[in-house]
């Protein structure tokens, strides 16, 4: 159910936003950067022979150049693109429209700031305050929110810790208190 | 009738109270991943992978594949209910599934789908009952550049067949390879591309990526659309679904003609999503009816449903048989053997009849079991999508999280599998596809072994690779694989047309 990219017809009704040509050419610079990565660690494996074979660089040097290629190519795809969408304006394709961005945030940071906190806070405390205060921001749930951000990770407890025996991480915090409460 | 024979033997492997159990939970937890947005087969099978560490590899794989099959039927289910796939491979069961529904059939649509979609997978465990261990047997004249030739057909396969650009399909190929090449060299014992980060020495692992990029990514490009579940209302009784059994023998051609398709696309890793297109494709051309396709017709359901389940099911003959995967979650299952401990490929046969004879008896069994919780569940899977979307939402992002933890116990793969959500993000918005990161990322270590030892066996000379006729075979297959499509499009530029 990936979003297509929408295109506008007419001057009409053309929607303003990130013009896809950015995202494209975005994408490809990921694409040789990554690849001069892997080039560049490569070389200092050794790509050479040996006589017990190819060394360890052997075959990810070649990987990495062919990335640094196909981001390379990408690029100049892009950059036409670019120049294809100044002289037609009405064909010019968007790759997030202006109005979309917000609820594309509205999720993504959230998310965000879930992932930075979970090392502190530990998988469990970290889950019921990200489940809760989403609840409470896009769903307007008050009273209900934090009990079932709760709830939801007790269910986790019981399957994952006492019926599979999979330990998650606690963090600093639950150690601290299950520590406390042996004393 | 020596399969027959292991196949009876591999019957009473898994024809057991426990493993009768196993497929009934993994048919339920894939109904739940395949209705669930964002969730789909590839990342529940890796969610649930990291809980079968502890298991015997018969049960492990009869939960995963059972759990398979499940999402397949739930990705349907929320198509035609919906409107929203919640498989990428069951798109095409929204054009004439939804259409159905609204005009008050879904009872029908439903009936009709699963149906096709139980003998699509009966006809694909088939194909694997009989020519798996022929192809085995074949296999095992294989050497290292034979090996090679099959891991280079399988990834230039997936450039020549994919609907999207044959470049951006190798750029995500290559990406998948320079993953794989991270961490530990399995030959040398050499550290590779860590950069002296002490979290890079494991390597990347496969499972984070995919749930990073089939879970997160999903679930950013869905928020950018409005979130409204506006389902519609199911009846599903047994009047509904003995009149709808009347009328399918009326489609036996369809299903005959899409089974083949799905093979085909199986075996080969065109992958369940490019056979129900095609099959949808073709069935349009080839019915009295193509031009009603769209509006609701349940031809316009089988086709899809019918291929999509025989290409899901046929993608394992491959995977057991070679150790190669014909598909995303395939190559989710086909790393999930070598953490068991399995080295996957033709020995498999050999040392491991009771895992590969038991785990296709319980395909049998298994799309029994999916056909039958299918129909009693589906009301009940169907009110989960009524659930808010902001409790569900975060729930399926907080599973993911957990999911990503367990596959190594390490916080900083929750934070690897949020770089590969914005990643699976930017792809798929920019149709860059998935299913060859991911499935470079399981094989690239084995691909590389087979080259270097063949380049070893030639002291470097790469004329090895053409030296035999099998491996010359595979390797003129692959490149034709590149050049016809490339060719196909120079032809259809020249000719000015748009492509």
């Amino acid at each position: 159910m990936s979003a297509q990219p929408s295109t506008a017809h007419g001057a009409a009704h053309r929607p303003r936003g990130i013009p896809r040509w950015i995202a494209e050419l975005g994408v490809a610079l990921l694409f040789v950067v990554a690849g001069a990565l892997v080039v560049n660690g490569s070389l200092e494996q050794g790509v050479g022979w040996t006589p017990t074979g190819p060394e360890s660089g052997y075959f990810p040097l070649r990987i990495g150049w062919l990335v640094v290629a196909v981001g390379v190519i990408q690029a100049a795809i892009a950059i036409a693109m670019a120049a294809r969408d100044r002289r037609h304006r009405s064909t010019r394709e968007i790759f997030l429209r202006r109005d979309r961005l917000k609820p594309l945030l509205q999720v993504f940071l959230p998310m965000v700031a879930y992932v930075a906190t979970v090392p502190w806070l530990g998988l469990y405390i970290a889950s019921a305050l990200f489940i809760a205060g989403f609840m409470w921001w896009h769903g307007s749930y008050r009273w209900r929110a934090l009990p079932t951000g709760i709830a939801v990770c007790a269910v986790f407890y019981v399957l994952l810790e006492a019926w599979f025996q999979v330990d998650l991480y606690k963090g600093p915090i639950i150690e601290w208190v299950v520590e406390a409460s042996r004393h | 009738m020596e399969s027959f024979d292991a196949l009876l033997h591999g019957f009473a492997v898994a024809f057991t109270p426990y493993h009768l159990m196993l497929m009934v939970v993994g048919v339920l937890l894939g109904i739940l991943v395949g209705v669930l947005p964002g969730l789909g087969a590839p990342n529940g099978v890796t969610l649930l992978l990291p809980l079968t560490f502890t298991m015997q590899p018969v049960s492990a794989i009869i939960l995963l594949s059972c759990m398979y099959w499940g999402a397949l039927f739930g990705g349907s289910t929320t198509s035609i209910l919906f409107n929203i796939p919640g498989e990428p491979s069951s798109v095409a069961t929204t054009f004439d599934g939804y259409p159905m529904a609204h005009k008050g059939h879904a009872g029908e649509a439903l009936t009709a789908a699963f149906t096709s979609a139980f003998f699509g997978a009966l006809s694909g465990v088939l194909l694997i009952t009989f020519l798996s261990s022929w192809v085995a047997d074949f296999a095992m004249r294989f050497s290292p550049p034979e090996f090679f030739g099959v891991f280079l057909l399988t990834f230039c396969s997936f450039i020549g067949m994919g609907r999207q650009s044959p470049l951006k399909s190798l750029g995500a190929l290559l990406l998948g390879l320079a993953c794989a090449a991270v961490g530990m060299d399995g030959i040398s014992g050499n550290l590779r591309l860590t950069y002296d980060r002490p979290e890079l020495l494991k390597g990347i692992s496969f499972l984070v990526a995919v749930i990073g990029l089939f879970g997160i990514g999903e679930i950013l490009a869905t928020m950018e659309e409005e979130l409204a579940f506006k389902g519609l209302q199911s009846k599903l009784n047994l009047k509904v679904v003995f009149q709808t059994w009347k009328k399918l023998p009326r489609y036996w051609a369809t299903l005959l003609r899409s089974m083949v398709i799905g093979w085909w696309m199986g075996v080969t890793p065109g992958g369940p999503t490019a056979a129900s297109f095609m099959s949808y494709g073709i069935a349009k051309k080839m019915s009295r009816n193509g031009d009603k396709f769209g509006t609701g017709e349940m031809e316009g359901v089988i086709a899809p449903e019918t291929a999509d389940h025989a290409a899901g099911t046929s993608a394992l003959l491959p995977m057991l048989a070679l150790g190669i995967p014909g598909s995303a979650t395939a190559a989710v299952m086909l790393g999930g053997l070598m953490i068991w401990g399995l080295r996957p490929g033709p020995m498999l046969f050999i040392e491991q009849k009771d895992f590969v004879w038991g785990l296709i008896a319980s395909m049998y069994m298994g799309n029994v079991v999916s056909l039958i919780v299918v129909l009693g569940t589906v009301p009940l899977f169907a009110a989960i999508l009524r659930i808010p979307f902001s409790i569900i939402a975060p729930v399926i992002i907080v599973v993911c999280a957990i999911g990503a933890y367990t596959v190594n116990n390490a916080v900083t793969d929750v934070g690897l599998m949020l770089l590969f959500g914005v990643l699976g993000y930017l792809f798929k918005k920019l149709d860059y596809p998935i299913a060859p990161m991911v499935l470079a990322m399981v094989l690239g270590d084995r691909a590389e072994e087979a080259f270097r030892q063949s380049l070893l066996l030639s002291r470097g000379d790469l004329s090895v690779f053409w030296g035999s006729p099998i491996s010359a075979t595979l390797v003129a297959l692959s490149v034709a694989l590149i050049v016809l499509p490339l060719l196909g499009r120079l032809r259809r530029r020249l000719q000015g047309r748009p492509y």
